[in-house]
Protein backbone atom coordinates (compact mmCIF):
# COMPACT_ATOMS: atom_id res chain seq x y z
CA UNK A 1 0.00 0.00 0.00
CA UNK A 2 1.59 3.16 -1.07
CA UNK A 3 2.38 5.91 1.65
CA UNK A 4 -0.29 8.18 0.31
CA UNK A 5 -3.13 5.46 0.32
CA UNK A 6 -2.02 4.99 4.16
CA UNK A 7 -2.16 9.11 4.54
CA UNK A 8 -5.87 9.32 2.33
CA UNK A 9 -7.65 6.57 4.87
CA UNK A 10 -6.10 7.96 7.98
CA UNK A 11 -7.52 11.52 7.36
CA UNK A 12 -10.68 9.51 6.76
CA UNK A 13 -10.67 7.73 10.21
CA UNK A 14 -9.71 11.44 11.66
CA UNK A 15 -12.61 12.82 10.16
CA UNK A 16 -15.72 9.66 11.03
CA UNK A 17 -14.21 9.77 14.35
CA UNK A 18 -13.97 13.57 14.96
CA UNK A 19 -17.74 13.48 16.27
CA UNK A 20 -16.87 10.87 18.68
CA UNK A 21 -13.99 13.22 20.37
CA UNK A 22 -15.69 16.53 19.96
CA UNK A 23 -18.74 14.18 22.07
CA UNK A 24 -16.09 13.50 24.56
CA UNK A 25 -14.98 16.41 25.03
CA UNK A 26 -17.93 18.55 25.02
CA UNK A 27 -18.92 18.54 28.58
CA UNK A 28 -19.82 22.27 29.51
CA UNK A 29 -23.38 23.93 30.69
CA UNK A 30 -26.21 22.38 28.82
CA UNK A 31 -29.75 23.65 28.89
CA UNK A 32 -32.83 21.04 29.02
CA UNK A 33 -36.60 22.28 28.29
CA UNK A 34 -39.47 21.66 30.09
CA UNK A 35 -41.63 21.79 26.90
CA UNK A 36 -40.45 23.18 23.26
CA UNK A 37 -43.30 24.04 22.23
CA UNK A 38 -47.09 25.56 23.69
CA UNK A 39 -50.14 26.38 21.80
CA UNK A 40 -52.70 28.62 23.72
CA UNK A 41 -55.13 27.22 21.49
CA UNK A 42 -58.25 29.81 20.57
CA UNK A 43 -57.05 33.59 22.53
CA UNK A 44 -59.79 36.20 22.50
CA UNK A 45 -58.14 39.39 20.66
CA UNK A 46 -56.68 42.33 22.26
CA UNK A 47 -55.61 40.36 25.50
CA UNK A 48 -52.30 38.89 26.90
CA UNK A 49 -51.97 35.30 27.59
CA UNK A 50 -48.67 33.87 29.42
CA UNK A 51 -47.49 30.52 29.78
CA UNK A 52 -44.94 28.83 31.81
CA UNK A 53 -41.44 27.05 30.75
CA UNK A 54 -38.88 25.72 33.33
CA UNK A 55 -35.40 25.49 32.14
CA UNK A 56 -32.64 23.08 33.81
CA UNK A 57 -29.02 23.49 33.13
CA UNK A 58 -28.40 19.46 32.78
CA UNK A 59 -24.54 19.98 31.96
CA UNK A 60 -21.31 19.59 33.39
CA UNK A 61 -20.65 23.74 34.43
CA UNK A 62 -22.60 26.31 35.55
CA UNK A 63 -24.56 28.06 32.44
CA UNK A 64 -23.73 31.58 32.19
CA UNK A 65 -25.75 34.68 29.85
CA UNK A 66 -28.82 33.71 29.61
CA UNK A 67 -30.97 35.87 27.58
CA UNK A 68 -33.96 35.80 25.36
CA UNK A 69 -35.43 36.65 22.53
CA UNK A 70 -39.02 37.14 21.23
CA UNK A 71 -39.80 36.82 17.40
CA UNK B 1 -36.67 35.31 33.67
CA UNK B 2 -35.76 35.05 37.14
CA UNK B 3 -32.25 34.13 36.38
CA UNK B 4 -29.43 35.00 34.40
CA UNK B 5 -26.80 31.92 35.92
CA UNK B 6 -27.77 28.55 36.20
CA UNK B 7 -25.41 26.41 38.47
CA UNK B 8 -25.24 22.36 37.63
CA UNK B 9 -28.73 21.07 37.69
CA UNK B 10 -29.99 24.41 38.68
CA UNK B 11 -33.05 25.82 37.26
CA UNK B 12 -35.11 28.78 36.40
CA UNK B 13 -38.87 29.69 35.21
CA UNK B 14 -39.48 31.34 31.90
CA UNK B 15 -42.61 33.40 32.19
CA UNK B 16 -43.82 34.11 28.50
CA UNK B 17 -46.10 36.67 27.72
CA UNK B 18 -48.24 36.91 24.09
CA UNK B 19 -50.26 39.94 23.05
CA UNK B 20 -52.93 39.01 20.83
CA UNK B 21 -53.34 42.16 18.67
CA UNK B 22 -56.73 42.35 16.60
CA UNK B 23 -56.27 40.69 13.53
CA UNK B 24 -58.09 37.06 14.15
CA UNK B 25 -56.51 34.09 12.48
CA UNK B 26 -53.26 31.75 13.36
CA UNK B 27 -50.33 32.83 14.77
CA UNK B 28 -46.74 31.17 15.00
CA UNK B 29 -43.58 32.96 17.42
CA UNK B 30 -40.82 31.70 18.73
CA UNK B 31 -38.71 32.60 21.58
CA UNK B 32 -34.77 32.08 21.17
CA UNK B 33 -33.04 31.32 24.14
CA UNK B 34 -29.22 31.55 24.44
CA UNK B 35 -26.01 31.31 27.01
CA UNK B 36 -22.48 31.59 26.88
CA UNK B 37 -19.72 28.91 26.64
CA UNK B 38 -17.19 28.84 24.72
CA UNK B 39 -19.66 29.55 21.90
CA UNK B 40 -23.01 31.27 22.04
CA UNK B 41 -25.49 28.61 22.04
CA UNK B 42 -28.65 28.91 21.20
CA UNK B 43 -31.85 26.89 21.08
CA UNK B 44 -35.60 27.62 19.58
CA UNK B 45 -39.24 27.06 21.47
CA UNK B 46 -42.49 27.38 19.77
CA UNK B 47 -45.58 29.22 20.80
CA UNK B 48 -49.05 29.18 18.95
CA UNK B 49 -51.90 30.81 19.06
CA UNK B 50 -55.39 31.37 17.05
CA UNK B 51 -56.76 34.75 17.48
CA UNK B 52 -60.31 34.95 17.51
CA UNK B 53 -63.14 37.50 18.09
CA UNK B 54 -64.22 38.31 21.97
CA UNK B 55 -67.87 37.03 21.27
CA UNK B 56 -66.61 33.77 19.40
CA UNK B 57 -69.26 32.84 17.26
CA UNK B 58 -67.35 30.40 15.04
CA UNK B 59 -66.60 27.35 18.09
CA UNK B 60 -69.25 25.29 18.88
CA UNK B 61 -69.03 25.83 22.94
CA UNK B 62 -69.60 29.75 23.55
CA UNK B 63 -67.50 30.96 26.60
CA UNK B 64 -67.93 34.28 28.91
CA UNK B 65 -66.85 36.21 29.90
CA UNK B 66 -63.39 36.19 27.53
CA UNK B 67 -61.66 37.59 30.23
CA UNK B 68 -61.46 37.31 34.41
CA UNK B 69 -61.07 40.71 36.27
CA UNK B 70 -60.53 39.95 39.45
CA UNK B 71 -59.84 43.89 40.34
CA UNK B 72 -60.44 45.51 43.22
CA UNK B 73 -60.89 48.56 45.37
CA UNK B 74 -57.43 48.43 47.61
CA UNK B 75 -58.02 46.74 50.76
CA UNK B 76 -61.03 44.62 49.49
CA UNK B 77 -60.52 41.15 49.07
CA UNK B 78 -60.93 40.12 45.52
CA UNK B 79 -63.42 37.53 44.97
CA UNK B 80 -64.29 34.05 43.20
CA UNK B 81 -65.36 34.58 39.54
CA UNK B 82 -67.40 31.97 37.47
CA UNK B 83 -66.48 31.41 33.22
CA UNK B 84 -69.44 29.78 31.40
CA UNK B 85 -68.93 27.05 29.07
CA UNK B 86 -71.89 26.25 26.77
CA UNK B 87 -72.31 24.02 24.53
CA UNK B 88 -74.12 24.51 21.19
CA UNK B 89 -72.91 21.40 19.26
CA UNK B 90 -74.52 17.52 18.92
CA UNK B 91 -71.64 16.75 20.80
CA UNK B 92 -70.40 16.01 23.92
CA UNK B 93 -66.88 17.58 25.17
CA UNK B 94 -64.43 16.48 27.57
CA UNK B 95 -63.29 19.60 29.56
CA UNK B 96 -59.93 19.36 31.18
CA UNK B 97 -57.69 22.39 32.47
CA UNK B 98 -54.12 22.01 30.82
CA UNK B 99 -52.58 25.29 32.27
CA UNK B 100 -53.04 27.69 35.34
CA UNK B 101 -51.19 29.58 37.71
CA UNK B 102 -51.80 27.63 40.55
CA UNK B 103 -49.30 29.53 42.98
CA UNK B 104 -52.47 32.58 42.52
CA UNK B 105 -55.66 30.37 41.66
CA UNK B 106 -57.36 27.76 42.51
CA UNK B 107 -59.74 26.17 40.23
CA UNK B 108 -62.80 23.96 40.20
CA UNK B 109 -64.79 23.14 36.72
CA UNK B 110 -66.51 19.72 35.76
CA UNK B 111 -65.51 16.92 33.39
CA UNK B 112 -67.91 16.41 30.93
CA UNK B 113 -69.89 19.15 29.02
CA UNK B 114 -73.18 17.41 27.18
CA UNK B 115 -74.64 19.08 23.89
CA UNK B 116 -77.26 21.95 24.74
CA UNK B 117 -75.78 21.67 28.62
CA UNK B 118 -73.77 24.09 30.38
CA UNK B 119 -71.02 23.97 32.56
CA UNK B 120 -69.24 27.03 35.07
CA UNK B 121 -65.47 27.06 35.88
CA UNK B 122 -64.78 28.39 39.47
CA UNK B 123 -62.07 30.46 40.00
CA UNK B 124 -60.88 31.53 43.28
CA UNK B 125 -57.94 34.14 43.78
CA UNK B 126 -55.52 32.78 47.02
CA UNK B 127 -54.47 35.40 48.99
CA UNK B 128 -51.11 35.98 47.87
CA UNK B 129 -52.19 38.07 44.49
CA UNK B 130 -49.49 40.72 44.58
CA UNK B 131 -51.16 44.29 45.70
CA UNK B 132 -49.40 45.62 42.29
CA UNK B 133 -51.42 43.89 40.47
CA UNK B 134 -51.20 40.74 38.10
CA UNK B 135 -51.98 39.26 34.72
CA UNK B 136 -51.85 36.10 33.91
CA UNK B 137 -54.07 33.03 31.93
CA UNK B 138 -55.68 29.39 32.32
CA UNK B 139 -55.84 26.98 29.12
CA UNK B 140 -58.75 24.74 28.92
CA UNK B 141 -58.82 21.43 26.83
CA UNK B 142 -62.04 20.59 25.28
CA UNK B 143 -62.31 17.31 23.55
CA UNK B 144 -64.99 16.11 21.24
CA UNK B 145 -63.96 14.83 17.54
CA UNK B 146 -61.31 16.83 18.08
CA UNK B 147 -59.44 18.64 20.67
CA UNK B 148 -59.69 22.65 20.96
CA UNK B 149 -57.72 24.51 23.65
CA UNK B 150 -59.31 27.92 24.85
CA UNK B 151 -57.23 30.35 26.78
CA UNK B 152 -59.09 32.70 28.98
CA UNK B 153 -57.32 35.94 30.53
CA UNK B 154 -56.78 36.67 34.06
CA UNK B 155 -56.34 39.93 35.20
CA UNK B 156 -56.17 41.83 38.91
CA UNK B 157 -55.35 45.38 39.80
CA UNK B 158 -55.82 47.19 42.98
CA UNK B 159 -57.24 50.40 43.21
CA UNK B 160 -56.70 52.81 45.60
CA UNK B 161 -60.08 54.64 44.51
CA UNK B 162 -62.78 53.62 42.18
CA UNK B 163 -63.11 55.74 39.64
CA UNK B 164 -66.40 57.48 39.32
CA UNK B 165 -68.23 59.71 36.89
CA UNK B 166 -67.57 63.08 37.02
CA UNK B 167 -70.51 65.21 37.96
Amino acid sequence: MGKSRILVLSLFLIYLLLPVFSELKAGGPKLEFSETSWDWGRVPQNSFVYHKFWLKNVGTDTLRGLKVRVA
Amino acid sequence: MKKTELAIGDSTELLVSYHSGIAPGRVNKYATISYEDTTTHTQRITLHAQVVPKVDTTFKVELSPSTLDFSVIKGEKPKEKKLYLKNMDVEKYKVSLVDYPEEYFKISLGKNLKPGKSMKVEVKPKKNLPEEGLKRSLTLELEGEEKTKITVPLVFSSAATPSSPKK
